[in-house]
């Protein structure tokens, strides 16, 4: 090895050849994943909910509509129930495993939704916001305290009033205010990073500020947008359950969790299968939903942490 | 009045087994100043760390004897220890921002110290108690300004209740070192306490540890990659590589006949202020990973530019050349 | 092209030279908003960073910037190459102002004028692998084919001492000092004429150091470059500079070749400076200065000459009313002082 200089020939430095991309790091997340039992417990159990209501008009034992008043209120198949309606029925005959089997797909889908629209939305406008700063980020940022100091439930409430029960409605009521969330995070590391030298690095080759925040910035946050979405998806998803239980989500004919409780209410004592059950399902989906998000968490933020000098 | 004998000092990490102090035996007289020189990565910190048993997790102190005053410190309790931290040891970091609390006083961190070792004793409980607490702090608010006097702070008795970030770079650091002093410690850990700090500022803060040396007799271990400093700050030097010394001794002869190939490397990488100008001499290659260090062989061996065979395999002890002076070489055998 | 005549550091304006900044300011404005104004009466405070500030970078010479933490030194190498904007004066390369280009000017003038930065760990994203972030500022060069660029990708990492089979790892799987030379890989990829160092070496190890200070200090023989080379450890300076300004508070105080300013200072401060400096050699260690005080802050520099409220050879009353200007008091050697 011949030392000419004190620049070592390249040959010194070998390292193993190794192709680092989208994909290896995706396996590499997933493996670390096993190893932490919360957060493989709720990776599990949501792939389950979503498999249960993507492929929902297959395994559910009846069609959606399908009532028959003649099995009116009976109960579940370990209170005296039969097979034929193993989480029994409800008051006007439709079976509730089917119910909430197709309940789930409401759930699920508002709550990706929600989440996608509103980390969208506050990505975007908290990236303007953290790196212009000025004027921009002052108005923003005010409206955005001031969307704050609604309660999140009065305030949706209050939408769905306005615009009537409907899908698309519900995601605009939900996403009005969630975005905040998003907003606030995505400036807050937008402003840290944007003093990093790497950023400045990019500024002194020209690059335009919108392909340094998108290329240089925005996946250095991903991971804590990642994080935040998968939290909020839970919350999303009670509260999605709470304004169809409140009737005010969908239109009445497509079955959520929520509007199953608020039927299920008149009948607490003599049916209660009626609104625990799909409050367990709610629970579960919601808990498995926060064991992934707060593991990953876990998982990813120490390694968030770059390793520096000693 | 410090003795450590074969500390190790061993990280358990996922990529393996980090030897961050492999074997290390060092001693300090009464009133002197011993350096520990060495790269990122030399152990240099940990040793320090480790000497107030404040090795963080996940490492582990699992070999050794620290004696101090002639008791061994991993010996003892953890109450034990905190008598100890701060008041007859103290150590000051190299960050003086991060050291100090943003949201206190200087001066009540500085008296904080005090109120920790009860320095200032409280009088005998009483019906009037609470009268003698103020009495208590106006004692303790004295013995603050006096110290910060001390150490060189102008106006104390008003930059008592400013806030850190009042305060420089350099003042900050004079700050830290009252409250390090406030229990008048036999023995001060330094642990790169002017790398932060610009040139000027550096000088003063020496000279201030110096005069502390000198007259309080402290004895004082100064951690520092930089041997400029150590040449003209300290009594003795120990250079570290790779978690081991590597050559030790009075600090004229480390730095005039240097004997290990790592202590001449650096000592030639140094760019020198002389008239004539020469292309620096650079050691090869890299610090080695910690956690892939062979269990056998010089660490030092890849880089080496006086290495033979036997290097690689042979364990060498530290030998010593000549009265005071140990180097870890082959060709010392 | 650019010929510059270069007689013992004394500059041919007849000639031209590569670099002029003339007058240059940068004040950071800090401006509290709305609310702030009217409620808490907050003021706007100005930072002069850099207050005035004339000299010359001749082609092909490592001119060395040396001050302590708030003296501007940093604001001024980012201004040179618009990573900030000036707040007045002008920039002249090569005999063009470039102070206010922009657009396609702009973009020229980034290609011929390149910075590396002090810190490894931040200077470079941590989500983008050597290639990636190698191939931005080819793309902004204009190697659209894609092949060309990782022939180039190859070459440089080979000649900054790097194993190009590592292109597609991350920054974090490498040490300190692999990570500078991924630094000064990225600023030759635009294959510039001029390079601002900021602080290339201060975060590095010692045995790390000389290796880049070797580094840079050869891809300037090659590749016929200029540096203005920013540190605070003097030594590393007096090592590769040419000439060296000094400065303090925003100001240039001493000016000149490399051993005069080294070897016979004029500026008290660049005394103390010097002082300072520990010294292996206990033959040049020198008799310690020491200053009384703290710098001033840069938002209200003090009156007349700005290191007079820490001078200990002050000459009276008009250090302290009128600032001393920047005069040539022996051949290429210049001093702001009023003793001179």
């Amino acid at each position: 090895m011949t030392i000419k200089n004190g620049i070592v020939p390249a040959k010194y430095y070998e390292v193993s050849y190794k192709k680092s991309n989208l994909i290896t790091n995706l396996l590499s997340l997933l493996g670390k994943i096993k190893k932490h039992p919360t957060a493989l417990i709720g990776m599990l159990t949501i792939i389950a909910y979503i498999l249960m209501a993507v492929f929902a008009p297959f395994i559910s034992p009846y069609s959606v509509k399908y009532s028959d008043l003649s099995a009116r209120l009976l109960p579940p198949v370990w209170s005296g129930g039969t097979w034929a309606h193993p989480l029994g029925t409800d008051q006007v005959g439709r079976d509730l495993l089917t119910q909430i089997i197709y309940g789930s797909r409401i759930s699920i889908l508002v709550g990706f939704l929600t989440v996608l629209i509103s980390a969208s939305i506050g990505t975007f406008l908290g990236a303007i916001a953290g790196y212009y700063r000025g004027t921009v980020d002052t108005v923003i940022s005010r409206f955005a305290d001031f969307l704050l100091s609604f309660p999140f439930l009065i305030f949706a409430v209050g939408v769905m009033a306005v615009l009537g029960p409907g899908f698309w409605n519900l995601i605009l009521a939900l996403t009005f205010k969630s975005w905040v969330e998003f907003f606030r995070l995505v400036r807050g590391e937008v402003l840290e990073e944007k003093n990093k030298e790497y950023v400045e690095a990019a500024q002194a080759l020209g690059r335009s500020n919108g392909a340094i925040i998108v290329s240089e910035i925005l996946p250095n946050i991903f991971q804590s947008i990642f994080v935040l979405a998968t939290l909020r998806m839970g919350y999303m998803i009670i509260m999605e359950a709470s304004l169809s239980y409140l009737g005010l989500g969908v239109p009445p004919d497509i079955p959520t969790w929520g509007s199953l409780i608020n039927s299920g209410r008149n009948h607490i004592f003599d049916a209660y299968w009626i609104s625990t059950l799909p409050g367990i399902a709610l629970v579960i989906l919601v808990l498995s939903i926060n064991l992934f998000g707060e593991g990953l968490r876990d998982i990813l933020d120490p390694r968030l942490k770059v390793e520096g000098s000693e | 009045m410090l003795e450590i004998r074969n500390l190790k000092v061993v990280f358990q990490t996922d990529r393996g087994v980090v030897k961050a102090v492999n074997g290390i035996d060092l001693s300090l007289e009464r009133g002197k100043i011993l350096g520990l020189v060495g790269e990122s990565g030399s152990g240099k910190s940990m040793t320090l760390l480790s000497i107030l048993r404040l090795v963080p997790y996940p490492g582990k102190i699992v070999e050794g004897e620290i004696l101090f005053e002639g008791e061994d410190l991993l010996k003892k309790s953890a109450s034990q220890m905190r008598e100890i931290r701060g008041k007859d040891i103290a150590m000051i970091f190299q960050d003086p921002m991060t050291t100090l609390n943003p949201v206190f006083p200087v001066g009540e961190q500085i008296r904080e110290s005090l109120r920790v070792h009860n320095i200032i004793k409280p009088e005998k409980e009483g019906i009037l108690g609470f009268l003698r607490e103020r009495d208590r702090r106006k004692k303790e608010y004295e013995k603050v300004v006096e110290l910060m006097e001390k150490v060189g702070i102008s106006y104390p008795e008003k930059r008592y209740f400013s806030y850190p970030h009042q305060f420089s770079g350099g003042m900050q650091q004079r700050a830290i070192i009252a409250i390090a002093l406030s229990c008048n410690p036999k023995l001060l850990l330094a642990d790169e306490p002017t790398t932060a700090l610009d040139v000027t500022i550096q000088a003063q803060i020496l000279d201030l540890l110096r005069q502390i040396n000198e007259v309080n007799g402290t004895s004082i271990i100064f951690v520092t990659h930089d041997l400029a400093v150590a040449a003209e700050f300290c009594d003795e030097i120990a250079v570290m590589y790779a978690g081991q010394i590597v050559e030790k001794g009075p600090v004229d002869k480390v730095i005039e006949e240097p004997k290990h190939p790592y202590t001449k490397g650096l000592l030639r990488s140094i760019p020198k202020i002389t008239r004539k100008k020469e292309k620096l001499y650079a050691i090869p290659g890299n610090v080695p990973d910690l956690a892939f260090l062979p269990p056998y062989g010089c660490p030092f061996y890849e880089r080496c530019e006086e290495a033979v065979e036997e290097c690689k395999e042979a364990t060498i002890p530290l030998i010593e050349v000549s009265d005071g002076e140990f180097v870890r070489c082959i060709k010392y055998l | 092209m650019y010929k510059v005549p270069l007689k013992d550091g004394v500059l041919d304006m007849e000639n031209g030279t590569f670099i002029q900044i003339k007058n240059l300011k940068k004040y950071f404005i800090e401006e509290p908003d709305l609310l702030m104004k009217l409620v808490a009466k907050k003021k706007k405070r100005v930072v002069k960073a850099v207050d005035d500030i004339s000299l010359d970078i001749n082609k092909g010479e490592t001119l060395g910037l040396v001050g302590e933490s708030g003296c501007g030194k940093t604001t001024l190498g980012r201004t040179i190459v618009r990573l900030y904007e000036p707040t007045e004066g002008k920039i002249i390369f090569k005999g063009e102002d470039i102070t206010e280009a922009r657009g396609e000017k702009l973009k020229e003038y980034r290609k011929k004028a390149q910075i590396i930065f002090q810190n490894p760990y931040s200077s470079l994203n941590p989500r983008k692998t050597v290639r990636q972030i190698l191939s931005v500022p080819l793309i902004a060069s204009g190697v659209k084919d894609p092949h060309e660029r990782e022939e180039r990708i190859m070459y440089l990492l080979n000649r900054v001492g790097l194993n190009y089979r590592q292109m597609d790892s991350y920054p974090h799987e490498f040490s300190g000092g692999q990570r500078q030379r991924i630094g000064i890989a990225r600023a030759l990829a635009m294959s510039p004429e001029f390079i601002v160092a900021d602080e290339p070496v201060s975060a590095l190890d010692v045995s790390i150091q000389a290796q880049i200070i070797n580094l840079l200090e050869e891809l300037k023989e090659e590749l016929n470059l200029t540096y203005l080379f920013i540190a605070h450890d003097l030594s590393v300076v007096y090592h590769v500079s040419d000439r060296v300004a000094v400065m303090y508070l925003g100001k240039i105080v001493e000016m000149g070749k490399t051993e005069d300013i080294f070897f016979n200072p004029l500026h008290p401060y660049t005394k103390a400076l010097l002082s300072a400096i520990p010294s292996i050699d206990k033959s040049k260690r020198r008799e310690r200065i020491i200053l009384e005080g703290t710098v001033p802050s840069p938002v209200n520099p003090p009156k007349g000459c700005r290191f007079s409220t820490r001078c200990f050879v002050k000459k009276g009353k008009m250090c302290e009313e009128e600032e001393p200007e920047l005069k040539e008091v022996e051949k290429g050697h210049f001093v702001a002082c009023h003793l001179y």
